[in-house]
């Protein structure tokens, strides 16, 4: 009896302190610093995952890769190209930052959209085109700009 | 399998096993123990020191086992774990018993302790006799505060840091007390000669243990169990650390 | 005749043992991202396990004591089971780190989902330890590690610029558009691979089971002395294979399937194919490593019967620990967490806990009741205490690091 009289206050207490710490971390406003840079961190995973599908889809061609080893490298590449998106998209934009927030989520859904669409022709095709060679070589590109811009 | 374990070779104080001057903190707690079989049975989590009928502290066994180990957690934590423990058992009678293992089986002690018995059924734990003798652990004469006389330089209270036992007559005797300040084992074996490497952990061991005195047992150091105090009388021998 | 091949035996499984999931990840992504200039970290770290393998071995074959024995007789046994408490969760993440590292290796060549071979790793891992003897285990799972091996073959197949490798690995050039920061922090990350302290629970326990005396002293070292170096330049292969094919298009490795892709750019299927069988063996044998340790460790601090030298039934207690210790590991991959942030944080935590193993150590390799002749001399202990310094150094930095920098991001 004597060990709960005396935890009862401590547990009280440590409560009371947990909503307080949780409470200064409400955010009221999106700070756009924090943002920026989980813009740019976004950007660049994007931009890294976009490269890894090119490179792969280059040698897949060559016949340099197995073609489970291609796919799988591909799906990861897809699933962290849509991380990568929902990190920034889940975000509410700063009032300084919504054009700029319209246009890194626009270019992160193509990359989502691109890096999908190269998954599952690879995987239907067993084919790459140059053309989607030079869309995935531009797409990088944008996304690496676009990161230095913020 | 038995056939081919070697034990390994005992440099240092323990070599002329039993009659051997040693520091039971630091080269007799805390060793594995080893069977004849070469098995490993535990950990000497404790060593149980028997009061001899001239008064004097004789080791008579090794203690093992959790009742043994969780005391040793020292101060406050270690009766808190020896109570949940004794908490958790609480249907078995011997629960705060440890088994022991008794001196006359341990042949030899090297890096290892040997027993001369297999590890099968080899730990038991004590059934209190008809005269039972007064029995103490080496990890509660660890825990006791020292107050010296005035006219000992150095401070005036310490704890014992490690136990040294001497072989007099075929029979190992707690013979002094090395005393200081800080928690047992934290010489780290570097009190018995400044030359152990490296430089830099021996001087930072040997400045913090500056004041740390070897404490001759005689007639007028008294142990008091019940309050867990040395109180050294002012015509005992006191050294310093070797050198 | 006999006596060599042993001693080439051992050096060979010792290279291909180096190497584990923290080692493959963290240098293909400190190459992918800074090129060679945090190879001198390597260096360092390849140096200190060298001195506290070799310290730690010598330990083993003089006094036929562990590592963890010694923490506990040295440190006693409320800051040993504080020590125990610490490097049993290092080694436990590291444990789940290489499982999952099986299993996606395995996922590169079947395209099966790794989840699905989490289980069916476990298993296998568990029959291993139970079944396998020891030198049998080290030694085929080593010699098959070799395989990666491969990654030097690739490095020097794309023909890079040498000069310009070395230069950036002397001169620290690191790349400009990465703080420095998060250099420090894959510093620590890099040097916590290199020198993880399962490392040395496994080394000294082995050298215990294979019964070492005084007389393997010479055979330890040459183990020590030339075999982990070379598993170092396997790991310098590896970041350097990716600093000159994933580096200049920008990509920083996330994947297991990320860090052959040089290989399959230099040397194609053939070389890809030897690769993977590397990732799997390496990964494999660092899982038995890893789940033996963690037995290791718990026995020898509670001082019940351990070791593959005795019939599982005579140690019954600790292949309980192991089956345990596998069953919690598959679970844990079972939660879907992913592997490779597992190795992440498991390089980061090995770092915070490198003084816990090391300071006990090298307390010990000097103590003449101990070591008699053996003792560290004074090249080992002028090592010893800089290597302590280094590995308290990243100890303190590892979290704040891990921290400011959001994990390297």
């Amino acid at each position: 009896m004597s060990t709960r009289a005396a935890g009862g206050p401590a547990v009280v207490v440590l409560l009371l302190l947990a909503l307080l710490l949780g409470a200064c971390g409400t955010v009221k406003e999106p700070d756009p610093e924090d943002w920026d840079e989980t813009a740019r961190v976004s950007l660049t995973d994007a931009a890294s995952e976009v490269s890894a599908v090119k490179l792969t889809l280059v040698h897949a061609r060559s016949d340099d890769l197995w073609r489970s080893y291609a796919v799988v490298v591909l799906a990861d590449a897809e699933e962290a190209v849509g991380k990568a998106e929902d990190k920034v998209t889940v975000l509410q934009p700063p009032p300084a930052r919504t054009k700029v927030a319209d246009k890194v989520a626009n270019l992160l859904a193509t990359a989502s959209d691109v890096v999908g669409k190269a998954r599952q022709s690879y995987v239907a095709s067993h084919r790459v085109e140059d053309q989607l060679l030079h869309r995935l070589d531009v797409l990088a590109g944008r996304l690496e700009h676009q990161a230095k811009a913020l | 399998m038995t056939q081919d374990y070697v034990r390994p070779p005992h440099p240092g104080p323990i070599e002329s096993w039993p009659d051997a001057e040693y520091d039971a903190a630091l080269h007799l707690l805390d060793r594995q123990i080893v069977a004849v079989d070469g098995r490993l049975v535990g950990k000497v989590d404790d060593v149980e020191l028997t009061v001899d009928p001239d008064g004097s502290l004789v080791p008579t066994g090794l203690q093992v086992g959790a009742a043994a180990l969780l005391p040793r957690f020292g101060g406050g934590l270690g009766s808190w774990l020896a109570e949940r423990h004794e908490q958790i058992g609480c249907a078995r009678a011997d629960r705060t018993t440890p088994y022991v293992v008794d001196m006359a089986l341990v042949d030899d002690v090297t890096s290892e302790v040997h027993v001369t018995q297999p590890r099968e059924g080899l730990l038991r734990r004590r059934v209190p006799g008809l005269e039972e003798p007064t029995r103490h652990t080496l990890g509660q004469l660890l825990e006791m505060t020292v107050r010296m006389p005035p006219e000992v330089e150095g401070p005036a209270e310490a704890t014992v840091l490690d136990v040294r036992i001497s072989a007099r007559d075929g029979t190992q005797r707690v013979s002094a007390l090395v005393v200081g300040h800080g928690r047992p084992g934290s010489l780290l074996g570097y009190e018995r000669s400044r030359d152990q490497g490296p430089w830099l952990i021996a001087a930072i061991v040997r400045r913090i243990h500056r004041h740390t005195r070897i404490v001759e047992l005689g007639p007028d150091v008294d142990l008091v169990w019940e309050t867990g105090e040395v109180r050294v009388g002012p015509g005992t021998v006191v050294h310093q650390l070797p050198d | 005749m006999k006596k060599y091949l042993a001693v080439f035996l051992g050096i060979l499984s010792a290279i291909g043992g180096f190497v584990d999931i923290g080692d493959l990840v963290t240098n293909a992504q400190v190459g992918s991202r800074f090129g060679m200039s945090l190879g001198w970290v390597v260096v360092i770290g390849v140096l200190g396990i060298c001195v506290f393998a070799e310290m730690s071995g010598r330990v083993a074959a003089v006094s036929h004591r562990p590592v963890f024995d010694l923490v506990r007789e040295r440190l006693g046994p409320r800051v040993g089971f504080l020590n125990l408490f610490g490097s049993v969760a290092v080694t436990f993440l590291t444990f789940i780190a290489e499982i999952g590292g099986v299993a996606l290796g395995l996922e590169l060549v079947t395209s099966v989902y790794y989840l699905l071979w989490v289980p069916f790793v476990a298993v296998l891992v568990w029959v291993i330890l139970w079944r396998a003897k020891f030198s049998a285990m080290e030694n085929v799972l080593g010699m098959m590690g070799l395989a990666l091996v491969v990654f030097g073959v690739a490095l020097w197949h794309l023909h890079p610029d040498w000069t310009h490798l070395v230069n950036q690995m002397a001169t620290a050039d690191k790349p400009h558009d990465e703080g420095w920061l998060v250099y420090c922090y894959y510093a620590v990350a890099l040097f916590g691979a290199a020198m993880t302290p399962y490392e040395v629970f496994f080394f000294s326990s082995g050298g215990v089971e294979e019964r070492w005396t005084e007389k393997d002293i010479g055979l330890m070292r040459a183990n020590v002395l030339i075999g982990f170096p070379l598993g170092g330049l396997l790991s310098l292969a590896i970041a350097g294979a990716a600093a000159v094919v994933l580096l200049p298009p920008g990509i920083s490795v996330d994947t297991l399937g990320q860090v052959g892709l040089p290989v399959a750019v230099s040397l194609g299927k053939i070389g890809l194919g030897i690769a993977v069988l590397g990732f799997v063996a390496a990964t494999l044998g660092a899982a038995c490593e890893t789940g033996l340790s963690v037995g290791y460790s718990v026995a020898q601090y509670f001082g019940f019967q351990w070791g593959k030298y005795v019939r599982p039934n005579e140690a019954a207690m600790f292949h309980t620990l192991i089956a345990v210790s596998v069953a919690i590991g598959a679970g844990v991959l079972m939660t879907a967490v992913d592997p490779i942030i597992v190795t992440e944080f498991s390089v980061v935590f090995s770092a915070l806990a490198l003084p816990l193993t090391y300071f006990p150590i090298l307390v010990v390799a000097n103590d003449p009741d101990y070591m008699g002749e053996h003792a560290n001399g004074p090249v080992a202990n002028t090592l010893g205490l800089i290597y302590l310094v280094l590995v308290v150094v990243a100890s303190v930095a590892a979290i704040p690091l891990m921290i400011i920098t959001k994990m390297g991001q």
